[in-house]
């Protein structure tokens, strides 16, 4: 260990605890702002995902027990059902979500996605 | 120093506590959605009781679902369709006096709802991989069992008979109303006193936000996707309930086929309207019209919210017209310009 | 060493760390695009053994080769931003202090601002400062990795020494 080294450990250590504090102190600020999209099937959770920290471009496939698809992707804040197998293809045709209250609903196959948080529509509920 | 010491930490105490009261306070409804009557279920509940009368309501709701519906083998309506035409079914009150109120309504509308719709309704099969268009020759051999008259009631009894062989009873179009009434009742016996109740669509806004004013209910635009609202209501202790083409429909050929059949003829109704909204006390009242005033059409259709006390409507044609009744016109406000007023007839 | 032979050892640098860089990507992250960094332990060893700028040219290299092999724009960038900023700190920690840091230090620093500076392309992507809650997390992986970087490049440097005199 040359003498240099102890030095720069203890900066190192410095700022990793520098940034964990920092980092929750925003954690604990931002709460209510983050877009949590949560996917559930028939009522239950089966995904969660922090639109938010989304930097790239993502895809992925959704199975229901007999063998039937909804393909997700997600980007940078917001989310979308881009293809599915079902009859109708309602959940394709509702496009991109990225607001709290918003809702994609493929119910063919039981599947919910919606973006946790306060709406900041100042609607509280809605017909359809 | 030792007392200004205590008062320091007396001090630190009272605002951490006033911070732990206002955390737990009420301000955070309890928010659940689920999947139940083949659609999408929505709660937001606020106060004490909230996780628990939550809880509980989920309960009645598949409760009710296991009772009445149709596509459940084992319950009540379908034990009762399978005895049609040999004999009654003794049934437990919640599905009685729904078959009861729906052969009310029947008679209210001249026939436009008909809980014996059932086989029209199977027939189609919309919203099923076997969903068609029926021949004409089909649709009137089926037609000739849809007859609301044929249900005969034992109220002694609690026992419901279908009169002749093959008809069977669907209440799809009144169910989610009487549930939503039934899971208010259950909100108010936890005490609660603030909650949107939302079943795939058919609406109760309970009492009021916490903060003491209206709720605002978007009503859905016919000709959007789910989500859009092309204006909104602001109601206090009210149902709202939608009936649309847009809920569950194909399209084959260019030609829109959707879930409200009429019973007069066994094809979807098109009498001009894409979308009826009632706003009600009672949610029952609010589904039933709600389905019967798309069939009766725009005329009729005013006539008879017209004519029934308490209860309000709009109704949206498919020339892209609004008609609003004179009670809600000053808790609806039109956001979508695409939409055009009419005021009154 | 004569100019064919460096040249050649060179690619055969290049060669190694583009094969780290591929299989390191193999690696899952905490999102697409962005690595570990452990390619840039060869350029380490070249800094050592050669110098700054056959260093820097192994890292220009190895991220446009890794490239064309597959990725997507954002993980060039992250690549390019990780790799340069981390290659300039390593290259001057090396000038300066490299009596009185061990290798180990050093390729921790250099992985250090390599996750940061894959951080700030990131951030400046999706314009959202919420990505930095990830930068913790990317320090301690990088202290980790770096160590690790640090014990593969003295291996190499110890053994690649003694070769290199003999070619």
């Amino acid at each position: 260990m040359k003498k240099g080294d102890k030095i720069v450990g203890i900066i190192l250590l410095v700022v990793v605890i520098i940034t964990l504090g920092a980092s929750s102190i925003y954690k604990t600020l931002s709460k209510g702002t983050e877009k949590i999209a949560v996917i559930k099937r028939s009522g239950t959770v089966i995904r969660t995902i922090d639109l938010g920290k989304v930097v790239e471009p993502e895809e992925f496939t959704i199975k229901t027990d007999n063998g039937h698809y909804n393909t997700i992707e997600v980007k940078h804040n917001s989310i979308s059902i881009i293809s599915a197998d079902c009859p109708h293809k309602e959940c394709v045709k509702s496009g991109w979500i990225s607001q709290p209250g918003e809702m994609l609903v493929c119910l063919p196959y039981k599947l919910i996605i919606n973006i946790q948080g306060k709406k900041d529509k100042g609607i509280d509920g809605g017909t359809f | 120093m030792r007392s200004s010491r205590k008062t320091w930490y007396i001090l630190l105490l009272l605002i951490f506590s006033t911070f732990l009261v206002s955390c737990t306070s009420n301000a955070k409804p309890v928010e659940k959605e689920t999947y139940l009557m083949g659609t999408v279920i929505q709660f937001k509940v606020y106060g004490k009781n909230a996780e628990k009368a939550t809880e509980e309501a989920v309960k009645r709701v598949s409760q009710i679902e296991k009772k009445m519906s149709v596509n459940i083998e084992t319950s009540e309506v379908s034990k009762l369709n399978a005895k049609a035409g040999v004999s009654g079914e003794k049934l437990s009150a919640d599905t009685y006096s729904v078959i009861e109120k729906s052969i009310k309504y029947s008679n209210l509308t001249g026939g436009a709802l008909d809980a014996t719709i059932e086989p029209i309704v199977k027939l189609w099969g919309i919203g099923t991989d076997k969903e068609r268009v029926p021949s004409k020759t089909e649709i009137n051999e089926k037609l000739k069992l849809v007859d609301y008259k044929n249900i005969i009631l034992d109220k002694k009894n609690s026992t419901i008979k279908l009169g002749r062989t093959n008809q069977a009873i669907d209440l799809g179009a009144i169910a989610k109303g009487y549930t939503a009434d039934e899971v208010k009742k259950v909100l108010l016996k936890n005490k609660i006193s603030s909650a949107i109740i939302n079943l795939g669509g058919n609406v109760y806004a309970l009492g009021n936000k916490p903060d003491g004013t209206n709720w605002n209910i978007g009503v859905q635009n016919p000709l959007s996707t789910r989500g859009e609202y092309l204006g909104t209501i602001s109601v206090s202790d009210k149902s709202i309930v939608t009936s649309g083409n847009y809920e569950r429909f194909f399209i084959k050929d260019g030609i829109r086929y959707h879930h409200i059949f009429d019973p007069k003829n066994g094809y979807p109704a098109e009498k001009g309207l894409i979308s009826t909204t009632i706003v009600s006390d009672k949610s029952i009242d609010g589904d039933a019209l709600s389905t019967s005033t798309y069939i009766l059409g725009l005329d009729k259709g005013l006539k008879l919210i017209e004519s029934i006390k308490g209860v309000e409507a709009i109704f949206i044609t498919s020339d892209k017209k609004i008609y609003v009744t004179e009670g809600l016109k000053g808790s609806f406000d039109l956001t979508n310009k695409e939409f055009t007023y009419e005021k009154g007839r | 060493m004569k100019k064919t032979k460096k040249m050649v050892l060179l690619s055969m640098l290049v060669a190694m760390a583009l094969v780290i860089y591929l299989i390191e990507g193999q690696i899952p992250v905490l999102f697409p695009g962005i690595k570990l960094g452990l390619a840039n332990s060869i350029s380490l060893v070249a800094l050592i053994l050669l110098g700054w700028k056959e260093a820097f040219l192994i890292m220009i290299l190895r991220t446009i080769l890794g490239s064309i092999f597959g990725g997507s724009m954002s993980a060039f960038m992250f690549s390019i931003a990780g790799g340069v900023l981390s290659n300039i700190v390593m290259i001057l920690l090396y000038k300066y202090f490299k009596n009185s840091l061990s290798i180990s230090t050093i390729s921790v620093c250099g992985a250090v601002f390599h996750n940061v500076g894959q951080l700030l392309v990131a951030a400046f992507i999706i314009n959202d400062l919420r990505i930095y809650v990830y930068l913790p997390v990317l320090l301690i992986a990088a202290i980790v990795t770096g160590y690790f970087i640090g014990i593969l490049a003295s291996i190499l440097k110890s053994r690649l020494e003694k070769i290199l005199p003999q070619i």
